[in-house]
């Protein structure tokens, strides 16, 4: 069976059974990995220009792993049937999430596994996305690709914070027109600026989240608040705590964050 | 038409403070769009000038204005002189 037939497969069985084909998923990717798929080493290498070859091809099978896993996760979260589509979550302290909150993510390893979080949060969870399947838990709002459309979600979720609530927002995304320069890697980036500005408007603090595998598990992880400041300083932090996240697990960077972090540099 | 005059003032007015130095002493005119085809304004800094002129004139909301679509200079004259 071709990788796209055993991608399919695992798809297919996410809906009913999160954990079994999770576990599959990874089965695969060991299986697999002398076919070199994942993340190139010249990407990776970007990241990480300190790691050994050796070391580097082992990553490159690793994000493997960690992408099919995130394709049988986000089967389960798009199945109508599955009310709880989730694998077995490891969560941060959740009464240290404080609303109002703005929660700033990436598109980086099992990050269907935040929204296991989100859904357990008091209050309203408003998710600016632009794509992905609804939640019930959730207020899903398109941010769209117009400007106007941008800028009504951008009122909402001033809104969400001024009553208390949650925004989770990606800030990885390199496809806005409106970004911030950082740090990272010992290169310049740019960051969203949505997360950064709701903060500084609102006075809500934002918290970098983000999640990874253990045993069989996604663990979700939270970084310190970052108080409402001055919006290049709360990229800055938020900058830094991503590249300590990513040193600590390299194998969650996958294609996507590749391109929403280094754009068509891949 | 008196009150439509003093209302834009006040409408340029804010736009002036919230971004001092950034644009010309006169008026836009009414069918200057907000956005980046217009005073150049992006999604974040359209919304912080519409909450600004809320601010300035003690409402009314501009969430209709705003759900409504491209917002002109005059839509934001209006939206404010007929509350």
């Amino acid at each position: 069976m071709s990788a796209r037939g055993l991608r399919r497969t695992l798809q297919r069985a996410a809906g009913r059974h999160p954990d079994l084909a999770v576990g599959a998923a990874t089965a695969v990717g060991w299986a697999t990995r002398p076919l070199r798929r994942g993340v190139g080493t010249d990407a990776l290498r970007r990241f990480l220009p300190e790691l050994p070859p050796a070391e580097l091809r082992r990553l490159r099978g690793a994000t493997w792993s960690t992408w099919l896993r995130l394709r049988a996760m986000e089967a389960a979260l798009a199945s109508p049937t599955a009310s709880w589509p989730y694998p077995a979550l490891a969560l941060p302290d959740l009464t240290a999430l404080r609303p109002p909150l703005v929660l700033a993510g990436f598109h980086l390893g099992p990050m269907p596994a935040v929204a296991g979080l989100l859904e357990q949060l008091p209050g309203e969870v408003l998710v600016l996305q632009f794509s992905g399947a609804p939640r019930p838990r959730l207020t899903m709002l398109p941010v769209g690709t117009d400007q106007w459309q941008r800028a009504g979600a951008f009122r909402r979720a001033i809104g969400t914070l001024r009553t208390a609530g949650f925004v989770f927002v990606l800030v990885d995304a390199n496809e806005v027109p409106s970004t911030l320069p950082a740090t990272a890697f010992g290169r310049d980036v740019r960051l969203a600026r949505g997360a950064f500005a709701l903060a500084r408007v609102t006075g809500a603090p934002v918290v970098p989240i983000a999640a990874y595998w253990q045993d069989g598990r996604a663990v979700v992880v939270t970084g310190d608040p970052i108080a409402p400041d001055d919006e290049h300083r709360m990229a800055a932090a938020t900058a830094a705590w991503l590249e300590r996240f990513i040193r600590d697990h390299p194998e969650v960077i996958g294609p996507r964050f590749v391109n929403a972090f280094w754009g068509d540099e891949r | 038409m008196a009150d439509r005059l003093r209302t834009a003032a006040l409408v340029h007015e804010v736009l002036l403070d919230r971004w001092p130095g950034r644009f010309g002493a006169a008026a836009p005119d009414d069918a200057t769009s907000l956005g980046e085809t217009g005073l150049g304004l992006d999604s974040i800094d359209v919304v912080e000038y519409l909450l600004a002129c809320e601010e300035r004139f003690a409402g009314p909301t501009t969430d209709a204005l705003l759900a409504a679509g491209p917002i002109s200079f005059g839509h934001l004259v209006d939206h404010f002189c007929a509350a």
